[in-house]
């Protein structure tokens, strides 16, 4: 004999197909997370390396993938959209970032500890076997601390017809 | 830090380290290519102990490795980069400096140029030699005999763009790799069992670990910086950088033709001697032939920035 079909019959079914559906879109929203992997990035308002920057992202933080049109990746970062070099990001979950060292303690088997490469950590040591280099690294120290403003690098490709007198056309 | 206080703090720096380090010392080959050879023989003689297993285990995390992250990387090339300071002196010219990094920033501008950890930067070295250098994670390095070979700013940018290239393409890194898996080996002939029970006894687990591994890659680094200024990287992966620097200066709105233009200038000129460049890359005449048709190209500005190049460089 039939009868129609209750909710008590298909909920649980649905329940799990819902659930799996659920994961299903947590998996594909993840793979469309990509994390930071420069210390400091912009995010552009065109797939220009020097367009006006819509945010500012750092090393570490995580972006939604929206579009691609390589090596430009839109992306979108708490709540504002625009475009950034695929090479600033990663697709890998288990990027190694800076900083993260003194978190792994030494628990890390020494394969791992070789997969994390030359850290920070493993600078300062090397720095204290080769004194030697203490001037040299002092000076990529410094180095590092000089910044040349994107409004002086524009008026450089300007004054060199290297994009339009006026402004537009930047690479 | 105001930039003309930094500026004045970093030269002061330049100068402290190349009195400390002498200048353009003299390098030998190390020779480890007779260590990657006993690698799997001295692998197999100690099979079975914890400390050839381990060795054995970091040989092959390096060499399996897809990548570094671009802060691995940055910290590896800081450390090459320090070594190359070490054996030159930075110019103190520091407008030269500041229109070096704009024309390299400039060539930046492209997309196909992959960005760093903490971004590029460009150093003169002093030295009529003709040497450019780059390190993974994107520091620069090239003498004024290098600048003063190029004929314009378009050139200069050329020569930056090949480096940019290297740095895009991995090959420092690539080398880091096999510079390891031969610094692995090496340990492992020393006697790694000397290491252990060195650490075990002088601190903790970590602090071994550590002390490990800065003589893994320690050994490493002296290795690719001598690679770096005194053999060079392959025949392929010259001209591979060759190839993408034409386009990324095509890119960046500089002439696509002026590397080979710059290949050309080098080839008929015999001051700043055969060393550097001229040493570690193919023959100007071949590197030429290898680009095809991306050795031409022209661009508009070439004669303001001739100008403007002109103005910095004297010649």
């Amino acid at each position: 004999m039939k009868r129609r079909l209750q909710w008590k019959d298909v909920g649980p079914g649905l329940g799990l197909a819902a659930a799996l559906l659920g994961f299903s879109g947590a998996v594909a929203w993840a793979a469309d997370l990509l994390t930071v992997t420069e210390r400091e990035a912009g995010i552009r308002s065109e797939k220009k390396t020097y367009s006006p920057k819509v945010a500012t992202v750092k090393e570490g933080d995580q972006v939604t993938l929206l579009e691609k049109d390589e090596p430009w990746l839109k992306v979108e970062f708490q709540g504002v959209q625009g475009w950034i070099n695929q090479s600033s990001v990663t697709d890998d979950p288990n990027v190694v970032l800076s900083g993260t060292e003194a978190a792994r303690g030494a628990r890390a088997t020494m394969q791992s500890a070789a997969q994390r490469g030359f850290t920070p950590e493993v600078e300062r040591e090397y720095r204290s076997t080769r004194p030697n280099l203490d001037a040299s690294f002092r000076f990529l120290d410094e180095l590092q601390k000089v910044k040349y403003p994107e409004e002086q690098v524009m008026a450089f490709l300007r004054k060199g017809l290297l994009i339009e007198p006026a402004g537009g056309g930047t690479r | 830090m105001t930039r003309r206080a930094n500026h004045a703090v970093l030269w002061g720096l330049a100068a402290a380290a190349a009195a400390s380090a002498g200048v353009c010392v003299s390098l030998a080959l190390s020779g480890c290519g007779a260590v990657e050879k006993t690698a799997d023989f001295l692998a197999g003689a100690t099979a079975g102990t914890p400390e050839s297993d381990m060795l054995r285990g970091v040989a092959r995390a390096a060499e399996s490795m897809k990548d570094y992250s671009p802060s691995q990387e940055h910290y590896i090339g800081r450390s090459v980069a320090a070594e190359i300071l070490s054996r030159y002196k930075v110019h103190g010219d520091k407008a030269l400096q500041e229109y070096v990094n704009l024309v390299g920033l400039a060539v930046l501008a492209a997309p196909e140029a992959a960005k760093t950890f903490s971004g590029y930067h460009f150093v003169v070295l002093e030295g009529q030699e003709v040497q450019a250098v780059s390190t993974p994670g994107g520091f620069v390095f090239l003498t004024e005999g290098a600048i003063r070979k190029a004929k314009d700013e378009d050139e200069l940018a050329s020569v930056l763009a090949h480096e940019i290239a290297h740095v895009t393409l991995k090959h420092g890194i690539q080398s880091i790799r096999a510079a390891t898996r031969k610094q692995s080996a090496a340990l492992l002939a020393q006697g790694a069992g000397g290491i252990a029970s060195d650490a075990a006894s002088q601190g903790t687990a970590q602090q071994k670990q550590l002390a490990d591994l800065t003589r893994l890659f320690g050994g490493a680094i002296q290795d690719i910086t001598t690679d770096l200024l005194v053999k060079g990287y392959s025949r392929q992966s010259e001209a591979d950088a060759d190839k993408l620097a034409a386009q990324i200066l095509q890119s960046s709105g500089y002439a696509r033709g002026a590397l080979a233009s710059y290949l050309g200038g080098l080839e008929h000129s015999s001051a700043g001697g055969k060393g550097g460049w001229l040493a570690t890359h193919p023959s100007p005449q071949e590197r030429i032939a290898s680009l095809g048709e991306l050795a031409q190209g022209s661009s508009p500005g070439e004669p303001i920035r001739r100008d403007r190049f002109r103005m910095r460089i004297p010649g």
